[in-house]
């Protein structure tokens, strides 16, 4: 008996041992404190989002082995100032726009938001940039974070590519309605609110829970589609039905406080988008030296912090080139 | 350093106790080291994000 308490204490140590040496050497954190929302109805790819605790920390390996925070209201992006005067300006896109790679105060939306306040300083910029998202999906980020917080004054739409393949995955003819439960708490199961509890608190358990996923086949969840790399050399010669949608919807909802901003180095995808915006008076900037080699990580990933800070020097530009002083 | 290894040695409990403990964090650290390393690789594609 003696000796199965003393090889218990043992393995007890021994965890916390190296619990310890991931959490304070290796910095390895523990998985952050989230909240499943519904998104997306049943029977599409998609059907649930995470909401993040304030301030989380997470890891990012892209830009090397490097660990960021997210902001006050959980999200990778500038402070966010929630004052009733503040007139909130909601930047969505994909994980260009999300940065995870580098810092909060390098990432386009920080820059974007910096600049944005000397202009003006009851402007806050909102990043809701989030990995994965085509211009459908950012509509309804949009529209979660409209009912979370409040209606936002600006919107601006931030694409890299037309993202045809990505828009593909949703049920056509999009549909704009806002699904029921929108927004609500998804219910885990109470194995599931268990793995969660010990993963937050753990950086073993994190790093064992991340790893074990490996085996199930797919990488982050159970309710996502794997659509693999971000095809660069996506050869388009129309605009997809999708995005003529969305960007159509985008105007409906909020007339000439949306804007969108692209930025791809495809001369056709320009012209196509350009053609398009003017057709149906949709304000549309872009610029195709924000994506060049030297302005990403590696050469061909996300955008590295060059590249970030001339984005959000674009997108500022643009904006006060959209909505001159008054 | 040695009198104090003897002592150990000489006591069976902390002995155990000790053997376990270093075995254990060996087991532990190694399985940490491979779910890090296969986690890294994974997680070092630029669009590996794009799976969320």
């Amino acid at each position: 008996m003696r000796k199965m308490v003393l090889f218990l204490l043992g393995i007890i140590t021994a965890l916390i041992t190296v619990e310890l040496i991931l959490r304070f050497i290796v910095l390895y954190p523990p998985q952050p404190v989230r909240k499943p929302i519904y998104f997306f109805p049943k029977g599409h790819s998609y059907h649930k989002v995470y909401m993040y605790e304030p301030n989380s920390k997470y890891l990012n390996i892209e830009a090397g082995y490097k660990r960021f925070w997210r902001n006050n209201v959980g999200i990778h992006g500038p402070e966010v100032n929630l004052a009733d005067n503040t007139k909130l300006v909601f930047l969505a896109g994909s994980s260009y726009i999300e940065a995870y790679q580098v810092p909060i105060r390098k990432t386009a939306a920080a820059v974007f938001n910096r600049k944005l306040q000397e202009y003006n300083p009851q402007y806050s910029v909102f990043n809701l940039g989030a990995s994965g998202h085509d211009p459908y999906m950012a509509y309804f980020r949009v529209k979660l974070f409209t009912q979370k917080y409040r209606k936002p004054d600006k919107v601006v739409l931030a694409l890299e590519h037309l993202r045809t393949k990505w828009l593909s995955r949703h049920e056509q003819p999009l549909s704009f309605d806002l699904p029921d439960h929108f927004g609500e708490n998804f219910p885990f199961s109470k194995a599931r609110l268990i793995v969660e509890a010990i993963c937050s608190r753990s950086s073993l358990a994190s790093l064992c829970y991340n790893y074990a996923k490996r085996f199930k086949g797919n990488v982050v969840d159970d309710n996502t589609d794997n659509v693999g790399s971000e095809d660069d050399s996506e050869q388009v010669s129309v605009l997809p039905e999708g995005l003529k949608a969305t960007l159509l919807q985008f105007q409906k909802d909020y007339g000439h406080d949306f804007m969108l901003v692209f930025f791809s180095q495809n001369e056709l995808e320009n012209k196509l988008l350009r053609d398009f915006c003017n057709t149906e008076g949709i304000l549309f900037f872009n610029s195709a030296e924000i994506s060049g080699s030297e302005n990403r990580l590696k050469g061909v990933g996300h955008l590295n912090e060059s590249g970030n800070y001339k984005l959000g020097e674009f997108i500022y530009e643009s904006f006060i080139q959209a909505y001159p002083k008054q | 350093m040695n009198r104090l290894f003897k002592r150990i040695r000489s006591s069976k409990n902390l002995w155990l106790y000790l053997r376990v403990t270093y075995i254990f964090t060996l087991l532990f650290s190694a399985i940490a080291a491979k779910a890090l390393i296969t986690v890294m690789a994974v997680e070092s594609n630029p669009f590996f994000y794009a799976n969320f």
